[in-house]
């Protein structure tokens, strides 16, 4: 209990060491505390599945690595392996891990609800389906692989399914903030924005921090024109997270609908400090650049947008606008034959190369544009 | 009570909440049972009121991670499941009952069955080795040592609980809730602080971490268990008096500078056991 630390016991290893002594010198004989406990396999996946959870993906692996190492037909350990292999994106891996585990249980629904997760983020939602109605069919009271299910629907653009699925979670499990996510989501594709706000309300009464899900409710908003909500939305997806590149974006979006274009941009400067290489964001840039004349700069974002994604239509299209209005024509044809190219029945581009060519001079060249 | 009203979240479809068993600044902890198992064991979450406090949130988090990351070992209490449900998270545990005299913690024991001084050297080796055992695993400081968080198991063992204020070696600077011990020995939750704020039970904190809690280190561990150990050795006497002489409030346990003087001045006093020269 001394007052200056350096003049205290500096580990609790030489505190022990004098109360030995002290132990010994009144029991007469030594005291040996307890040791670590050894690792047992059951303990590692219990450990491994905590650090999941955390979001410690790369330590919960060492622990279903050693847990299978000690025992290779632990199923419960490849099935978690699979599960961190997916988080860590790993998803080959992971569905190699998930079919190990399905050799020694046919019938395991988390092997199969893992495989399918596996599938859903390789994009291949058909064969995912598959695998989380044999999941359903094992387990039809687990609410998470309803929602999986409903979330490959919506993404297949199967919207009343996936409501029906996500109603189906929620059912199971009334607080299942992600499934009134889901189904905001699929109401919203189906433009009943009025219910899918409702949803998100629901959704963000569970978990007040989701940040999605701000997001989303600000893009109904805004779809509802109620610019000013969307904006409260927007900015609380970015106090929870503000590298939230998303949220930037609908901030950006609700302010040039609102009309605000100048005050549009500082989203769109912030986002791309962020993520210099989010695509959408330099070609919203361009086009708020564009519509305030600043036609160099609205140039350099089309640059940028078509740089990183060279086949969008779009971003060419609006490139060989702006460089029409600078009267660099030989320039802004190349990008509409670009276009032309990817969509050679794209009329729009061929009438305004026509109308490039004709103030070049090129007007039997200029004729062939407009040309059925 | 209603488990449903009190505890809305889902946890696994076999575990059934019992009741709540206890509080503490900004955490909670219910009673549950695996109907599978037919297991009884603890699970901590933080209250209501703090589900829209991301600054409780992450400090939450933190105490998970800081306590997951650690290895099992006898004389610690270890989580053996997190898991975050709708963006709150549980920590699941060990539940350590109560003996036939209601006594769970040193504390309960300090105050009911005061130990003989042989069962507290035991007690203290086991702390000890415990506490040498977290800080190899990169627990800096514990930051919270009084006899509520010293449980003494079934077996008769010490259980090192709650690493919610612990410094690891790979945190962050995330800012915390006080938990300030009250006169029943209760925390009690006052405000969120920020690094450099102060942080643990008053009553037992070093001097330096009353002046800068991220600059704590084992040896202010080292200091609050000497308190804890003159308890042990004095059979519940404490070496400060909060209270003047005559009578007054000399010093509010709420007020940081009187308990600070305390620690930094007072003289503590002598004791008749083995134990005087260590402490």
């Amino acid at each position: 209990m001394k007052k200056n630390p350096n003049e205290r016991y500096q580990k609790f290893q030489d505190l022990q060491k004098d109360l030995a002594v002290v132990y010994q010198a009144i029991a007469g004989k030594t005291y040996s505390p307890l040791h670590p406990r050894e690792f047992k396999v059951e303990a590692l996946i219990s450990r491994g599945a905590s650090l999941d959870n955390l979001g410690l993906y790369e330590v919960a692996l060492t622990c279903y690595d050693y847990a299978i190492e000690l025992d290779p037909f632990e199923i419960k350990a490849l099935i978690n392996k699979a599960y961190c292999l997916n988080a860590l994106g790993r998803y080959d891996e992971s569905i190699l891990y998930s079919d190990k585990a399905l050799k020694i249980d046919l019938k395991s629904r988390e092997a199969t609800g893992n495989k399918g997760v596996s599938f859903f983020k390789l994009k291949r939602y058909e064969e995912a389906i598959l695998l989380f109605d044999s999941a359903i069919e094992l387990a039809p009271w687990d609410s998470s692989i309803w929602m999986n299910k409903g979330t490959c629907l919506l993404n297949l653009g199967r919207y009343e399914e996936a409501i029906d699925c996500f109603n189906t979670a929620i059912d199971i499990n009334p607080n299942f903030s992600e499934a009134f996510k889901g189904n905001g989501n699929a109401l919203s594709k189906l433009e009943l924005y009025e219910e899918a706000i409702e949803n998100f309300d629901k959704a963000l009464k569970i978990d007040p921090y989701d940040k999605s899900a701000w997001n989303s409710q600000a893009i109904a908003f805004a779809h509802l024109k109620d610019f000013q909500s969307a904006l409260v939305c927007s900015e609380r997806a970015l106090e929870i997270d503000n590298k939230y590149c998303d949220a930037y974006l609908t901030k950006s979006t609700t302010l040039l609908r609102m009309g605000r274009k100048e005050e549009a941009i500082e989203p769109l400067n912030q986002l791309l400090k962020i993520d210099p290489f989010y695509q959408i964001a330099w070609k919203q840039k361009g086009v708020i650049l564009y519509e305030l004349e600043k036609l160099t700069e609205s140039l350099v974002c089309f640059d940028k947008a078509t740089e990183i994604f060279p086949t969008d239509v779009i971003s060419l299209k609006n490139k060989g606008m702006v460089l029409e209005r600078l009267g660099f024509y030989n320039e802004s044809i190349d990008c509409l034959n670009k276009v032309l190219e990817i969509e050679p029945t794209d009329t729009v581009s061929l009438g305004q190369k026509g109308v490039i060519l004709g103030k070049l001079g090129f007007y039997e060249d200029s004729i062939n544009c407009f040309s059925p | 009570m209603d488990s449903n009203s009190q505890f809305p979240y889902k946890l696994d479809s076999n575990i059934e909440i019992l009741r709540e068993i206890g509080r503490g600044g900004c955490g909670i902890v219910f009673l549950a049972r695996n109907n599978n198992f037919g297991t009884i064991f603890a699970i901590k979450t933080f209250k209501d009121q703090f589900l829209k406090n991301l600054h409780i949130r992450k400090r939450f988090e933190k105490e998970a991670r800081n306590w997951i990351k650690l290895e099992p070992h006898p004389y610690i209490i270890h989580p053996f499941f997190v898991e975050k449900i709708s963006g709150r998270l549980f920590i699941g545990m060990p539940y350590i009952p109560k003996n036939s005299d209601g006594c769970n913690t040193l504390r309960e024991y300090l105050e009911k069955q005061p130990p003989k001084l042989i069962q507290s050297l035991i007690w203290a080796i086991q702390f000890c080795v415990g506490m040498d055992y977290v800080n190899n695993q990169g627990i800096i400081s514990h930051r919270d040592i009084n006899p509520s968080n010293i449980f003494i198991d079934t077996k008769k063992n010490v259980r090192i609980a709650d690493f919610g204020l612990s410094k690891s070696i790979d945190d962050s600077t995330i800012p915390s809730c006080k938990s300030i011990e009250n006169e029943q020995g209760n925390h009690q939750f006052t405000n969120l602080t920020s690094p450099g704020d102060l942080l643990g039970t008053q009553k037992y904190m070093s001097p330096e971490q009353f002046d800068d809690p991220i600059k704590c280190d084992i040896r202010s561990d080292i200091y609050s268990f000497g308190l804890v150990l003159y308890e042990l050795a004095s059979f519940g006497g404490f070496p400060f008096d909060p209270i003047g002489e005559e009578g007054d409030s000399y010093c509010d346990p709420m007020v940081p500078y009187e308990w600070r003087k305390l620690h930094a001045e007072s003289q503590v006093p002598q004791l008749d056991s083995p134990l005087n020269d260590i402490i």
